[in-house]
């Protein structure tokens, strides 16, 4: 929407170097689907691991489950850049300095007064990624037996972990940029009824209405844009801890709570199918 | 957009630090709040003008973020020169025209604050 409102505003200054073909596209349907198939990958686990605990053989699921693990697998064994680099955004939000080294679960911070660009991403954070997108794609083909169950929840939370931190910081991302389109749009339809009410203009007063009648729908557009995005990263956030607190009682043998964290799982896991069920069609 | 100014200074560290950030964001509300509480139809003018400009230098810092590729780090510092060279014009013409900008002040400090954090020759 966005863009058809800045080719209005290239038209009116006579910029010669406006050009439809070049509007610029932040995320390709490509990068879209990347995101997706984690987001994806992430609820049919957390569904996975109750039919597993419940010795429930649902063959949907693990129909679902094959289909959405061997897409996952491919995507990392050849990781869309995008996914890998999202992780600079972490490496930025968490220093006041301009170079952040990352290595494993260590991040370690140089003040420096350093012109060029910071390293985002280390080899071993890029890998260490793409493991995470792996070792959940195995899961999901290979699936595993109830008894083994405690130990390859421990043995997965450092990827869920990563996963989700990269997944939520792309998706604060995303707001903000979102945001600052939906500002732009509003500053300037309102500019345009200003600049429609200067004397000489003579513009249709029903159209001049229908014009300002579009405000309110245009804010509305944008807090329900923002409380999508919002909801998903809180459903994701909520995964990465549930799922934290379930690893951690993986290990200490107790079948009644693990139970319960584990449903906390599925309760989590259900938000992300919200998001999905969100989605247009295509 | 227009061809950015080519003769000024360091190049500023790319993602933005914090601080720089936290300064364009700033003057960044402090312009869409009074674009918000106008009806002013000269001051929206002015500041719809050069906001994008302010926005653009966050979202292309997003963008670096997200796809840590060179030619956005490119953009960025040229974006980041253009802008602010930009800035001394709106600060100077929010003076010029202070009755209209109920937030002349706020504004033109929060401009002030990135000139001071990215100068510009």
């Amino acid at each position: 929407m966005r863009a058809g409102y800045e080719a209005v505003v290239a038209y009116e200054n006579k910029d010669a170097t406006y050009n439809p073909r070049n509007t610029p596209v932040l995320l390709s349907q490509k990068d879209i689907q990347a995101r997706l198939a984690v987001l994806a990958a992430l609820q049919v686990y957390s569904r996975s691991l109750i039919e597993i605990t419940k010795g429930a053989n649902s063959p949907d699921l693990d129909a679902a489950s094959k289909s959405v693990g061997s897409n996952l697998t491919s995507l990392g064994n050849d990781l869309p850049p995008s996914i890998e680099n999202v992780l600079g955004i972490a490496a930025a939000s968490t220093t006041t300095t301009t170079v952040t080294t990352v290595s494993g679960s260590t991040t370690t911070t140089t003040s420096s007064a350093a012109t060029t660009a910071a390293p985002l991403l280390s080899p071993e954070v890029g890998n260490a990624i793409s493991t995470g997108i792996n070792a959940l794609g195995q899961f999901l083909v290979d699936r595993t037996a109830e008894k083994e169950l405690p130990g390859k929840i421990v043995e997965m939370d450092p990827h869920i972990q990563n996963l989700c931190k990269v997944l939520a910081d792309d998706i604060q991302t995303l707001q903000h940029i979102e945001a600052r389109d939906y500002d732009r749009i509003l500053n300037l339809e309102k500019q345009f009824i200003l600049e429609d009410e200067l004397p000489g203009k003579n513009v249709n007063p029903q159209e001049h209405r229908a014009e300002i009648m579009k405000l309110p729908e245009i804010a509305r557009q944008q807090r329900e844009a923002n409380d999508k995005l919002a909801s998903l990263r809180d459903a994701i956030d909520k995964l990465a801890v549930t799922h934290h607190a379930l690893a951690a009682e993986a290990q200490h043998n107790n079948p009644q709570t693990f139970k319960e964290k584990l449903a906390e799982l599925a309760d989590v896991g259900n938000n992300l199918g919200k998001f999905y069920s969100s989605l247009p069609a295509n | 957009m227009a061809t950015p100014a080519q003769n000024l200074p360091a190049t500023p560290a790319i993602p933005l630090t914090p601080e720089v950030r936290a300064a364009y964001q700033d003057l960044y509300d402090k312009i869409q709040a009074e674009l918000d509480s106008t009806m002013d139809a000269a001051a929206i003018e002015a500041l719809n003008k050069w906001q994008p400009e302010v926005d653009q230098v966050l979202t292309k810092d997003d963008e670096f973020k997200l796809s840590a590729d060179t030619a956005i780090l490119g953009a960025l510092r040229k974006q980041m020169n253009y802008t602010n060279q930009g800035l001394k014009t709106l600060r100077d013409q929010i003076a010029s025209i202070a009755s209209h900008f109920a937030m002349a002040g706020d504004i033109i400090a929060a401009i002030d604050k990135v000139l001071t954090l990215v100068p510009c020759a």
